[in-house]
């Protein structure tokens, strides 16, 4: 063959054959469906396990897939409700002499630049989503399977929660070289009534330490109130990747609490 | 009876012509080469920030261990070579290599290799990063997702550049692919589902409907990058911002597939995007919607718009320049 004829095919559109066209229609057809699903299975759920079948079971199906090509996203960005911020809080012990010293991530002034922090933000978000209480709800179903079944989430979810609290303390422990404790702390919004009043997004009174043992806290909850519902959801990775601005804030107004919206499940 | 039959058979034929077209009609490189220029500069730049923090994310000792990243990933199909990465020597190799790679993809060298291995590496991190991921992370793994499928180098980079170079400066121009096409559409239809359910998500939410969300939004402070507590002051404005959201996002595969409103969709993802990046300090994830969005725009218009950027860089030769010079010989 010619260069010129071998040039000249390079350069003219080639259109498949008919098999290859199903072929190619029927793997668009599943991977679309694996891009579909995952938001629409978050969007149906009602609880942890508790959504749509049909979404439920090609979720299932799929999962394979799914999960290999990074395709589980709610993509709920700043949904339902635009909610509180939950950062990170420890202290370390300083030399002789000197006074202990206070430390907060995420922290726009030693995160730099702002993709940086970012990340620091979204690690004390899923970190503070991660929460399961140390003691299992209060709420359980009398002896049988399904109490069980939510002794068995109850567990994971926490047994998940100490894993990440004690990979971030083990972390800034090496760093200071001491042992280091962490809190949680929510950030809430001023509601515009505050807003008009004069209280600035920075007013300390915004800020509140969170409960390491009760699931629920009323602590900087939305003005117009709200809970903040215990994590006793699924692993992490079983659900859509905990992320923020893409999360359902746990702070619901009281009309439309989060556990309206998914019972025990906050993404 | 016959009449129902061949009712059907016509309807039947019509959906598959459609489909045909819609997907297997080749397009020309130009939309998505310049898609890659954009996006893969934003990957590139997504991975070098990690350099600044390396170990401490990647680490022995990182924030969540490989341990406890391989614990939390169990009963997933969730994979990462960084699994496998130990030693602080290996992680500063690897890190490197991968950065070496996706910036190869990013200015179009060997692309359709560097492409896959652009989308492996971002999966990787992913992955290996869970907690720390957002948006930004989606749309870049997105973007080389479906740019590895079609020659997204086959303009607008060093490969295109490579080729003229090898023909005299006479290399023709790329044909049109049905591979190019198919990763256009597959791009178009995945950003509109993310709009979609960004949108449902908001429906939910009664802070959507009573016209404050928008406030909410401005007044987290870890988000501010620009003060916008003023507009508390404009309560009409703040609701008018909230619901035009909610609608624009929810309806955004309506408006942007009619060739009549196209440019609204596309607007408003600007508008959308851009204030986001401005005053919610998500630069970089705003840039890479507006990216996307781009996919939108058809290979002619693109090129156009890059022949005007570039003639606009471009030192003007003085008049007569060409005409006054002697005929080679």
């Amino acid at each position: 063959m010619s260069k010129k004829k071998r040039a000249a095919e390079k350069n003219s559109p080639a259109i498949p054959p008919l098999w290859a066209k199903v072929l190619i229609s029927s793997l668009l057809m599943i991977h679309l469906t694996a891009v579909f699903v995952p938001p629409f299975r978050f969007a149906s759920l009602a609880g942890p396990d508790a959504g749509s079948p049909v979404a439920m079971d090609i979720m299932e199906t799929l999962r394979p897939y799914i999960d290999a090509a990074y395709l589980d996203h709610g993509y709920f960005y700043f949904a339902p409700n635009p909610g509180a911020s939950h950062l990170v809080r420890y202290e370390v012990a300083a030399a002789k002499g000197q006074e202990e010293k206070e430390y907060v991530f995420p922290d726009l002034k030693r995160e730099r630049p702002r993709l940086l922090y970012h990340r620091h933000f979204m690690l004390s978000e899923t970190f503070h989503r991660s929460f399961a209480p140390p003691q299992p709800p209060a709420d359980l179903p009398p002896a049988g399977p399904e109490r069980e079944e939510e002794l068995t989430r109850w567990q994971d979810a926490r047994h998940r929660y100490e894993l990440m609290r004690d990979s971030i303390e083990n972390h800034l422990s090496k760093k200071y070289g001491q042992p280091i404790h962490i809190t949680r702390v929510e950030h809430r919004p001023p509601s515009p009534g505050e807003a008009l009043d004069g209280m600035r997004p920075s007013d300390p009174s915004l800020f509140s330490d969170l409960s390491e043992t009760e699931g629920d806290s009323s602590d900087g909850a939305l003005p117009a109130g709200g809970q903040l519902a215990p994590f006793t959801g699924p692993a992490p990775f079983a659900n859509p990747s905990p992320f923020s601005p893409l999360r359902v804030p746990f702070n619901q107004p009281q009309s439309q609490p989060a556990e309206d919206i998914a019972p025990g499940v906050a993404k | 009876m016959n009449g129902v039959v061949q009712f059907l058979k016509g309807q039947a034929k019509y959906a598959a012509d459609a489909w045909d077209q819609f997907w297997f009609t080749p397009a020309e490189p130009h939309t998505m080469a310049f898609i890659r220029l954009l996006s893969g500069s934003m990957l590139f730049y997504t991975h070098l920030v990690w350099t600044i923090n390396l170990a401490a994310f990647l680490g022995p000792n990182a924030w969540i261990s490989n341990e406890v990243s391989q614990e939390l990933a169990q009963n997933s199909y969730v994979w990462t070579y960084w699994w496998w990465v130990e030693s602080v020597p290996m992680l500063w190799a690897v890190h490197l290599v991968g950065l070496v790679v996706i910036g190869m993809y990013a200015v179009g060298y060997k692309t359709r290799i560097t492409s896959v291995l652009s989308w492996l590496i971002a999966v990787s991190y992913c992955h290996r990063l869970i907690s720390s991921m957002f948006g930004l992370d989606q749309v870049n793994t997105m973007c080389v997702m479906y740019l590895m499928l079609c020659p997204a180098g086959a303009v607008y980079s060093v490969d295109r550049w490579l080729e003229n170079r090898r023909a005299g400066g006479k290399a023709p121009e790329p044909a049109p692919r049905v591979s190019t096409n198919i990763a256009t559409r597959l791009l178009q239809i995945h950003l509109a589902i993310v709009y979609l359910f960004g949108g449902i998500g908001k429906m939910r939410g009664e802070l959507w409907w009573d016209g404050s969300a928008a406030w909410y939004a401005f007044a987290i402070q870890e988000y501010q990058s620009l003060d916008m507590t003023w507009m508390i002051h404009f309560p009409w404005l703040i609701a008018l911002i909230t619901h035009v959201t909610v609608f624009w996002e929810t309806f955004y595969f309506a408006l942007v597939w009619n060739r009549h409103t196209r440019w609204l969709a596309i607007a408003m993802a600007f508008v959308v995007h851009g204030s986001i990046a401005i005053c919610l300090g998500m630069i970089t994830f705003g840039l890479a919607m507006i990216f996307v969005n781009l996919s939108f725009i058809s290979p002619p218009a693109i090129k156009a718009t890059v022949a005007w950027l570039v003639g606009l860089f471009r030192p003007a030769r003085p008049a007569g320049t060409l005409a006054n010079q002697p005929a080679r010989t």
